[in-house]
């Protein structure tokens, strides 16, 4: 790891456009040397967020720090950041090499500096042999991998990269976003990445920072994230999920509403405390009716491969979604139980 | 940078107001005041004198007399029909040449057409006056052709092209080429997946044509429709040359501000508020049907050419050249006369290079004036659109942006007599006094062609996209050294092309010159023009003069041609 990484930390950022409000106070820290993912729907507000950290845009008010720094007021150009654009931003007047070099030139460094760093951040990014291509000459891969080796070469303090895969088609995106993580593990930045893309994030990062609606949701590890989301919003937004609402029963079941009492083999809370149960597809088994907490009839399935996943609609017209490996045919009554479940106190809404 | 207007918050001024006082430290808002300095007293002061002008009674006191007599005094309303009138119908006429041409270049294999392109090119650059000198010395009274035709007794239509029919043909062959490329490119960019969609659902080429093809051009048609009447309208050469005492607007108004007989300030500034009345007019109906009748009709796929049956294929190719072949006859005329003997206005039929060497002794200075006056308001135009067209393109300031984005335009719809006798009236005394400068020239075609200029760097600056000066301001260049770096390079070529088009207009350019200018600051137009309009004067001169001037418009317009074809990005 570089012995210089900074952690980012970002302290009660506003900002609205005219009468918008984009963002409302969003503390953020990112460690020094580990990678953040902004994972939210367009509109939220991670893409603002992360210019503010580059300094396209200024806040209304609120403070950032890179370690010691206070860079609040530090124009763009001296902040020392690395970005990556969603549309690559290459520019078109100069080759490959041109690109890299550029803002290693402006530095003044000494020629031979600026060849070495050059070649070492094309072959990082595997570009070597391709200096003298204009960026119209390269796929969008590529192109990317270009403006990866352009931002880091001037090893900056922290790496900034603006949903950088989604210009790229599905099968380029996975084994790019690997690249992006050796890379960043490689050199040890501080990195925040800004995605919609739920499992580029989970795959990613070492800390996942979902936001909605101009504020952030939760920060947590990727499994903290999936397996503990804190708002229905993030349980609906990271992977597929059933939501389960209702209040807690006197017995400590989920009573859905007069629909019904489903037991979870421990209290979820307060009796009469409102709720949410959130199930995972793949914690779903099929049992015999007896010992099942849920019965409904299948009103949906697909093959999906390794596995296939269905629907069951339950007596109070809940969907419940799970699942199996072997056929079901639709009309069917089936019996589930959930191995694992999460509760949820905070209602933020489904994505 | 951008300033929110929301009402400041405590715990929140002092960013907004820290904010605030950076954005005033924006090189470019000074940049845009001083702009907007410039706009104001060359576009809007000249203007306001006109006003001023035409509502003023000879004795100084305030009068609608003049605008009275613009609806009862037919010596005002004659004109005004006529410029109309004779407008629309150049209009029309260029059109019916225009569009068929344009959709069998955009659909059919066509022999030699990057060669056609490139004349058709050339022909929408060719001096505004070079039509009527040209056919006068063919169809003139005292014409090469006319007095051919009487010596051999072969009967004619007509004595003279002089008159209203002499100014709409040599205007139909000045616009055609103009329409054509808009109409041309308009039929490329056609999907052919909704040619295709209509073919699918049963409908026979023509129909297809007729109901799909045509309907999705009709704003690029409009649009030339516009540029063609209203270069007609505008032009004081054509009907100066042709007209034989047929009236028009432009020459109304000339005759009324300088005639030696009976000159009328006030007139003449009447006159020219109907012709921007009357041209505003025009782009407010160009832009209605522009506006209505756009959809979105490029798709990725490109127009395929296809083959034509031979006998339609004769037809066609007959057709293409014959139409280019009259289109240049005004170039054909103009450089085979100068290099035969003229006596006493008469063609003599030796070839000589007598003109020519006449032209070196008497009038050299003419020719590097163009040159230099051209030059020098091109460079001061790039330089001004360049700084325009990025405050109008990226910054987001909330007055100057949009005011200048308006002033900038009004120039497009003032013709050129009116434009100089507004600067006449404004800058003829006190504060600021150019008439009988040979700066008056200079500011004048620098503030003329602005508009062109400046649009063509905003629709490039348009392609360069945000992120790219982002990426520079990321990797340490502060926003001038990104501005030099990076948007001054990717713009370059419409900067040169714009350039170029600019200075060839400004060249050429004789209806405000021919009111501006003063002894010895003599232009190239102004010689060619007084030696035109004078009866027995050395046409061979004229000729020759016209040859040098067309010869530096093309010169520069090739190499801008073969630049383009190796620029590759």
């Amino acid at each position: 790891m570089k012995s210089t990484s900074l952690d980012i930390r970002v302290d009660g950022i506003s900002k609205s456009f005219g009468p918008v409000s984009a963002l409302e106070s969003v503390d953020l820290h990112v460690p020094a040397g580990q990678l953040a993912t902004l994972l939210g729907a367009s509109g939220c507000g991670k893409t603002t967020l992360l210019r503010i950290i580059a300094g396209f845009e200024t806040a209304d008010d609120g403070g950032i720090r890179f370690g010691e720094k206070d860079i609040a007021k530090v124009p763009v150009w001296k902040r020392r950041i690395g970005f990556v654009f969603q549309s690559y931003a290459l520019w078109p007047h100069m080759t490959v090499e041109e690109n890299v070099a550029y803002g290693l030139r402006l530095r003044k460094l000494p020629k031979d500096d600026v060849k070495a760093k050059v070649a070492h951040g094309l072959a990082m990014v595997g570009l070597t042999g391709r200096e003298n291509r204009h960026p119209g000459q390269l796929s969008g891969g590529q192109q990317q991998r270009v403006a990866l080796a352009r931002a880091l070469a001037l090893e900056p303090d922290v790496l900034l990269m603006d949903e950088p895969l989604s210009n790229l088609d599905a099968k380029l995106r996975v084994e790019m976003r690997r690249e992006i993580r050796r890379i960043q593990q490689e050199t040890g930045i501080t990195a925040i990445y800004v995605t919609h893309d739920q499992d580029e994030a989970l795959e990613i990062s070492d800390v996942v920072a979902v936001m909605n609606g101009g504020r952030v949701e939760q920060v947590g590890t990727p499994e903290e994230i999936y397996e503990r989301p804190e708002t229905t919003f993030v349980a609906s937004f990271v992977g597929s999920v059933t939501l389960l609402a209702g209040t807690v029963a006197p017995g400590g079941g989920l009573d859905l509403d007069g629909l019904g009492t489903v037991e979870f083999g421990g209290p979820l809370g307060e009796a009469g405390r409102p709720v949410t149960v959130a199930l995972r597809p793949e914690d779903m088994s099929i049992v015999d009716g007896g010992q099942a907490q849920f019965t409904g009839r299948v009103v949906h399935s697909s093959f999906q491969g390794s596995t296939r996943e269905s629907v069951a609609e339950l007596p109070g017209g809940q969907r419940l979604c799970f699942e199996h490996r072997r056929p079901l045919t639709t009309g069917s009554v089936v019996g589930l139980t959930a191995d694992r479940h999460t509760v949820i106190v905070k209602d933020t809404g489904v994505a | 940078m951008t300033v929110t207007e929301a009402p400041p918050r405590p715990g929140r001024t002092a960013a907004v107001k820290a904010a605030r006082s950076r954005s005033w430290r924006d090189p470019w808002r000074l940049a845009a005041l001083f702009a907007l300095l410039i706009l104001l007293i060359f576009i809007v002061y000249p203007q306001l004198w006109i006003v001023r002008s035409a509502f003023t009674s000879d004795d100084g006191a305030f009068t609608l007399a003049r605008f009275v007599a613009f609806v009862g005094d037919d010596t005002f309303t004659t004109p005004l029909v006529h410029s109309v009138v004779v407008s629309v119908a150049v209009g029309i006429g260029a059109a019916l040449i225009a569009v068929p041409f344009a959709f069998v270049m955009a659909r059919y294999r066509i022999p030699g057409r990057e060669g056609i392109l490139t004349m058709l090119t050339m022909a929408t650059t060719s001096p505004p006056f070079l039509g009527a000198y040209a056919w006068l010395l063919l169809l003139g009274s005292g014409g090469i052709i006319t007095k051919g035709a009487k010596e051999a007794g072969i009967p004619l239509p007509f004595d003279t092209i002089l008159g209203v029919g002499g100014i709409i043909w040599v205007g139909v062959w000045f616009t055609f080429a103009l329409i054509f490329l808009m109409v041309y490119d308009a039929f490329r960019a056609v999907d052919p997946a909704l040619e295709e969609a209509a073919a699918s659902v049963g409908s026979r080429p023509l129909r297809t044509h007729w109901k799909l093809t045509l309907p999705l051009a009709v704003p690029a048609i409009a649009t030339g429709l516009y540029l063609a009447s209203m270069r007609i309208f505008a032009d004081f050469g054509t009907p100066m040359l042709i007209g034989g005492g047929f009236q028009m607007l432009p020459v109304v108004v000339y005759q009324n501000f300088l005639s030696e007989v009976q000159t009328s300030t006030g007139t003449a500034a009447a006159a020219s508020v109907m012709m921007v009345l009357v041209s505003a007019a025009a782009l407010v109906v160009q832009r209605r049907i522009v506006s209505r009748r756009s959809f979105a009709v490029t798709g990725s796929k490109v127009q395929p050419l296809r083959e034509l049956r031979p006998v339609p294929r004769a037809f066609v190719l007959a057709g293409i050249w014959i139409t280019l072949l009259i289109s240049f006859v005004p170039h054909i005329v103009v450089v085979g006369t100068s290099f035969l003997r003229w006596q006493s206005g008469i063609l003599q039929w030796e070839p000589t290079m007598e003109n020519y060497s006449t032209l070196l002794a008497d009038s050299l200075q003419p020719i590097v004036l163009s040159f230099v006056f051209a030059g020098i308001a091109c460079l001061l135009a790039l330089v001004m659109g360049v700084v325009v067209a990025y405050i109008v393109a990226r910054k987001k300031f909330r007055i100057s942006a949009p005011l200048l984005n308006n002033l900038v335009m009004v120039p497009y719809i003032l013709p050129g007599t009116v434009f100089a006798i507004g600067f006449i009236l404004a800058f003829n005394h006190l504060p600021v006094i150019l008439t009988g400068t040979a700066l008056i020239l200079v500011v004048a075609y620098f503030i003329r062609r602005l508009p062109y200029v400046m649009k063509s760097i905003e629709t490039a600056l348009g392609q360069v996209h945000p992120s790219l000066e982002e990426a520079a301001m990321s990797v340490g260049a502060a926003p001038r050294r990104s501005f030099r770096d990076i948007v001054i390079p990717i713009i370059r070529p419409a900067v040169i092309s714009g350039g170029t088009v600019g200075f060839l207009q400004m060249i050429t350019e004789l209806s405000a010159t021919v009111m501006l200018y003063a002894v010895p600051w003599v232009t190239m137009t102004v010689v060619i023009f007084t030696n035109a309009m004078q009866p027995g004067s050395p046409f061979g001169v004229a000729s020759a003069m016209t040859t040098v001037l067309m010869v530096s418009i093309y010169i520069p317009l090739y190499l801008l041609r073969r630049k383009y074809r190796t620029l590759s990005f």
